[in-house]
């Protein structure tokens, strides 16, 4: 039986292509050859280049299922950076493949998990919309956490 | 920790204890092992270690409304926002509530204490300890669930009250106060004090009873009836329901009346012949009533028992009759200090 290939195109418009039993992970990527057969070329607008680059690395691991869980771990923890961390899990989400979103996700909330506030909202990118006063409220009511 | 010296622990090998497994904080198929790393570690005691029980909730479902609820003023989708903050210990979820207001209403909600209880506990399984001291005094540990049986010293475990009579009662897998990933209940002589070391908040609420209602995101509290007059006596409860497969009994001395709450009711199913292991459901809390009646001890064949219900909702009693106990059928009771029983149904 030859393996059939799919072409994935990132936001920049670079091509990668994969096989089709693997790309089939992505539950996105599934549900989309099961309706149209997928012949031609997959677009994901939201991820770039470098992070599909990743992904496809990803997808096509070969590991026996019991050595899986800790490859992920490993996979994530070499790419310890969190913008870089944060794309990944944000391409993983697009594409539905759970294993891969989770343990990014958990990997940001451990680097995070002692960062002061400034550098939590720096981190994932939120602005502060409070006032000193308002903050003070909420810190006193749990003093000893801070 | 010094353990090793300090301690003679009596063994509460009971079913008490593993009633109180509901630490929820995901699960331990190496219970067996759990316990061997734990006595190596800390040398010789015997403590009751209460190993916790996985507790699956349907948060995916629930997460859904979450997502479309806030906006989060990220570039991210809301989605990675709430995985990430489920992961993070209460610790950190104390300090991410300042972060902006839409982390702080999502930080609160209930839905998102249901899901941090989930993910933390899953991705951190943890074990309370629980032991006696010389002193007779009590103490809590939590240890992480690993091969070492770590000592988690992230959360403190000390009682919010200096009393004499402080019991821990129960533990619960729900957030009571904020985030959840322990919670136990101390019984004072007046008062009942939920208390979430996560947290390290605790509440004081009168007797006599009071739970945790998950649909309302609220404490219930209710009495039982007690009708002094009447041949079927029904004792005066102090019923603590902890929102979990657990229920706790109390025995009140002063009338000399059992009260009797569950650890694992088993409900009887007529048509299907098989015992159930659940305490609640169909929204109503289930337990084991005894009847005293003078002169037979109320774990003796004679004895009647049924199980009593009470629909959260509603708010009404009901009575479930059990079939007749064989003679090999017999209740296991379980003792502690006097004042504390569980009951176990046969199979």
């Amino acid at each position: 039986m030859s393996k059939k290939t799919l072409t994935l195109m990132s936001k920049d418009k670079q091509l990668f292509n994969i096989e089709e039993h693997l790309a089939v992970q992505s539950v996105t990527i599934r549900n989309m050859v099961k309706e149209d057969g997928a012949s031609s070329v997959i677009p994901l607008p939201r991820v770039d280049s470098e992070t599909l680059a990743l992904v496809i690395e990803y997808l096509n691991r070969q590991q026996a299922p019991e050595e899986d869980e800790d490859y992920v771990k490993k996979f994530v923890d070499e790419r310890g950076e969190i913008p870089t961390l944060l794309e990944l899990a944000q391409a993983a989400l697009d594409l539905d493949i759970k294993k891969l979103m989770d343990a990014a996700c958990m990997k940001v909330a451990d680097l995070i998990k002692d960062f002061t506030l400034e550098e939590v909202r720096e981190a994932l990118r939120i602005e502060n919309d409070r006032t000193p006063e308002e903050e003070k409220a909420i810190r006193d009511e749990f003093q000893w956490a801070f | 920790m010094g353990y090793e010296s300090e301690m003679d622990c009596r063994t509460c090998v009971d079913k008490y204890h593993e009633s109180l497994a509901l630490l929820d904080v995901g699960h331990s198929d190496s219970s067996e092992e759990a316990m061997n790393a734990l006595m190596n570690a800390v040398g010789g005691w015997s403590p009751s270690v209460i190993i916790p029980r996985r507790v699956v909730y349907d948060v995916g479902k629930k997460m859904d409304g979450v997502r479309q609820q806030y906006d989060f003023g990220s570039k991210l989708p809301d989605e990675l926002i709430v995985q990430i903050l489920s992961m993070l210990p209460a610790k950190s979820l104390l300090r991410c509530r300042l972060v902006c207001k839409s982390w702080l209403n999502l930080i609160n909600s209930t839905e998102f204490k249901l899901m941090h209880l989930h993910n933390f506990n899953q991705l951190n399984p943890r074990c309370f300890v629980r032991r006696l001291l010389v002193v007779a005094e009590e103490c809590y540990d939590v240890h992480l669930d690993d091969e070492a049986f770590t000592f988690d010293d992230s959360t403190q475990i000390e009682l919010p009250l200096l009393l004499v009579s402080t019991c821990v009662l129960g533990l619960s897998d729900v957030a009571m106060a904020l985030f959840a990933s322990l919670m136990m209940i101390t019984l004072s002589k007046a008062c009942d004090h939920p208390w979430n070391p996560s947290i390290r908040r605790k509440l004081t609420i009168p007797l006599p009873m009071v739970w945790y209602d998950k649909m309302s995101d609220d404490y219930k509290v209710v009495s039982l009836a007690y009708d002094e007059c009447s041949s079927t006596t029904r004792p005066q409860v102090v019923l603590y329901y902890s929102f979990s497969p657990i229920l706790i009994l109390k025995y009140s001395c002063n009338l000399n009346h059992l009260l009797l709450l569950l650890s694992q009711v088993k409900v009887y199913t007529v048509k299907t012949g098989i015992w159930r292991k659940v305490v609640i459901f169909n929204g109503s809390v289930h337990w084991i009533a005894w009847d005293p009646t003078p002169g037979v001890s109320y774990h003796s064949i004679g004895s009647h028992y049924s199980i009593m219900t009470f629909d959260i909702t509603t708010e009404l009693f009901g009575e479930i009759q059990l079939p007749e106990f064989s003679a090999d059928g017999l209740l296991m009771v379980s003792y502690l200090e006097n004042l504390w029983l569980s009951f176990v149904l046969p199979v």
